[in-house]
C-alpha cells in the first residue's frame, strides 16, 4: 500500500492511453497514396507551422535489416549500462550465456518491470518503427522481432530470456504504442506549447532526424490576389 | 516445459513467415480485452475456494482463416485477497495481500456456423497455457523470519477454455467487439518463496507443501475487447 499513490497515477495513465486507442484511429494514419493537404487554416487562427502524422510505405529489405540493426545495436550497447552489476562484471558472463542459449522461463521480476517497463519500452520501439515509415502492423513485427533478438541473444548473458517479456515487450508495447501515438498526435496537432512539449515528451521518435510524417506549413502572400499554403515534407 | 516454450517460440516464427508472405493481409490481427472474475489458489484458510476478484487485461494475437483462428494469448491480472494461510513443515504465514499473475499459451479458435443474435458469430477457444502467480503478504502472522520483501510465486500449467461471441462482416479497422467466458483449470507444480530485493535468494516447497495447499485451481472470468490492429 505504500506506493498506493503511484499505482493509482500509472492506472490513470493507462486509462487514458486506453480511452486514445479509439480516438481517430483512422484519420490521423494514410498511406502514401490516401493522404491529401492539409486544409488551410482560418486566418482568425494562430498559424500552425507543422502538422504530424503517420506516414506508411512500402520499404526495401535493406531498410527493414537498417532498422532493426540499428535497434539491435542499440540494446547491446544500452542493456549494460542499464544494469550497473552487468558493467561492474558482478552479474552474468559468457558461461550463463551460453547456458541460457535457447531457454525461456516465466521470470519472477517485479509488476513494475514486467507490466509498465518493458510495455513502455516495447511502445517506444514500436513508435521508432512508426516513425520510420512503417504500418501499425509491420511496426508491430518489427517490435516483435526486435524484441524477441533481445532477449534471446543479448539478455541470456545475466539471465535466461523471460516469456512474459516476449509477450508483454511487443504485444502490450504495441497496444500502448497505438495509444501514445494517437494522444501525441492530438497534442503534437494543438495550437497550445504546453501540449506539443508534452506530444514530443510521450512520442520522442518525432523530434528525431528520422520521423517522416512532419509537414512544414509555410503561409504564401504575393499579392493581394494570390494567396496559399506551401507543404513540404521530407521521406 | 522446454517443449511448451519451443512452442511458443516456434508458433511466433509461423506467425510472421504467415503474415509476411500474406503481405498484412486482414487475416493476421492483434485483439486486446480487459476482464473481471474470480481465481482460486486453495490457500485459503476458512476452506472457501476463491481467494481472489481480479481485474484483467488480455490480448491475443494470431491468424485467422474462414471459420479457424490460431495464434498466442495472454492475461495479466491483479486482485486482493485476505485470510492467505500456507504452511510448509512447521512453519506458516497468514495474511492479506495481493495476488496478481500472468498467463501464458497458444491456442485455436472455432467459429460456429450459426448465427443467434444478428451479426454476431459465436465461437469457442481452446489452448494450453502456463502460469506464474504471485502473492504478495502486506500485512501478516508468522513463526519463521519471514520479510515484507518476500513474495510467493506458484507455477502452474493447464488450459483455458472460452467461450464467446465476435462480430461478424467487419474490417479490422472497425474494431470488431467480442465478448467471452473465460475459464482456466490448472495444476501447480512448483511454489517458491522469493526475495525480491535479492533474486538469488530462492526457497522451492516440498511437494508435501504444496499437496497440502491442494494442487489444481480454477478462475472464471468475464471479458470484452476489440480488435486493434
Amino acid at each position: 500500500m505504500k506506493h498506493f499513490g503511484t499505482k493509482k497515477i500509472v492506472i490513470l495513465m493507462y486509462f487514458i492511453i486506453f480511452i486514445n486507442l479509439f480516438v481517430d484511429m483512422p484519420a490521423e494514419t494514410a498511406s502514401a497514396s490516401e493522404r491529401e493537404p492539409p486544409t488551410a487554416e482560418k486566418s482568425d487562427q494562430k498559424k500552425i507551422t507543422y502538422r504530424y502524422q503517420y506516414i506508411d510505405r512500402d520499404h526495401s529489405a535493406t531498410e527493414v535489416f537498417k532498422d532493426i540493426g540499428l535497434c539491435y545495436g542499440l540494446t547491446w550497447l544500452i542493456y549494460p549500462i542499464g544494469q550497473p552489476e552487468i558493467y561492474k562484471g558482478n552479474d552474468g558472463s559468457w558461461n550463463e550465456y551460453e547456458d541460457n542459449i535457447g531457454d525461456a522461463v516465466l521470470d519472477r521480476d517485479e509488476p513494475f518491470w514486467n507490466l509498465f517497463v518493458h510495455p513502455l519500452m516495447g511502445s517506444q520501439l514500436y513508435l521508432y518503427n512508426r516513425a520510420n515509415g512503417y504500418s501499425r502492423w509491420e511496426a508491430f513485427q518489427m517490435t516483435f522481432l526486435s524484441s524477441m533478438l533481445f532477449e534471446f541473444t543479448v539478455e541470456i548473458y545475466s539471465e535466461p530470456a523471460s516469456l512474459q517479456d516476449l509477450y508483454n515487450t511487443p504485444v502490450f508495447g504495441t497496444i500502448l504504442g497505438v495509444g501514445l501515438e494517437n494522444l501525441s498526435l492530438k497534442m503534437l496537432n494543438s495550437e497550445s506549447s504546453f501540449s506539443r512539449f508534452f506530444g514530443h515528451v510521450i512520442n520522442p521518435s518525432t523530434l528525431l532526424w528520422f520521423y517522416e510524417g512532419k509537414i512544414e506549413i509555410t503561409p504564401v502572400i504575393a499579392s493581394q490576389d494570390f494567396y496559399g499554403l506551401n507543404v513540404s515534407m521530407v521521406f | 516445459m522446454k517443449s511448451f516454450t519451443a512452442g511458443i517460440v516456434i508458433l511466433s516464427a509461423i506467425l510472421g513467415m504467415s503474415s509476411f508472405a500474406s503481405a498484412f493481409e486482414n487475416q493476421t490481427f492483434l485483439q486486446v480485452g480487459v476482464g473481471t472474475g474470480y481465481t482460486s489458489l486453495n490457500a485459503k484458510r476458512n476452506d472457501s475456494e476463491y481467494e481472489s476478484f481480479n481485474l484483467e487485461v488480455n490480448s491475443q494475437f494470431g491468424y485467422r482463416c474462414e471459420s479457424l483462428e490460431y495464434g498466442l494469448f495472454s492475461s495479466v491480472y491483479v486482485g486482493n485477497t485476505e485470510d492467505i494461510y500456507i504452511e510448509s513443515e512447521d512453519r506458516f504465514v497468514s495474511g492479506d495481500g495481493w495476488l496478481s499473475g500472468t498467463d501464458i499459451g497458444f491456442y485455436c479458435k472455432y467459429f460456429l456456423p450459426v448465427e443467434p443474435v444478428g451479426s454476431w458469430s459465436p465461437y469457442i477457444f481452446l489452448g494450453p497455457l502456463i502460469s506464474l502467480r504471485t502473492l504478495r503478504l502486506s500485512e501478516y502472522e508468522t513463526n519463521f523470519d519471514y520479510h515484507d520483501y518476500y513474495k510467493i510465486t506458484f507455477n502452474s500449467k493447464g488450459a483455458q477454455f472460452r467461450l464467446g461471441i465476435e462480430q461478424k462482416n467487419k474490417k479490422k479497422k472497425e474494431m470488431p467487439i467480442y465478448v467471452e467466458l473465460v475459464y482456466s483449470y490448472m495444476k501447480k507444480y512448483k511454489a517458491s518463496i522469493v526475495d525480491v530485493s535479492d533474486y538469488t535468494y530462492e526457497e522451492t516447497l516440498g511437494t508435501a507443501d504444496l499437496e497440502k495447499l491442494g494442487y489444481y485451481t480454477h478462475s472464471f472470468m468475464v471479458s470484452i475487447g476489440f480488435t486493434l490492429l
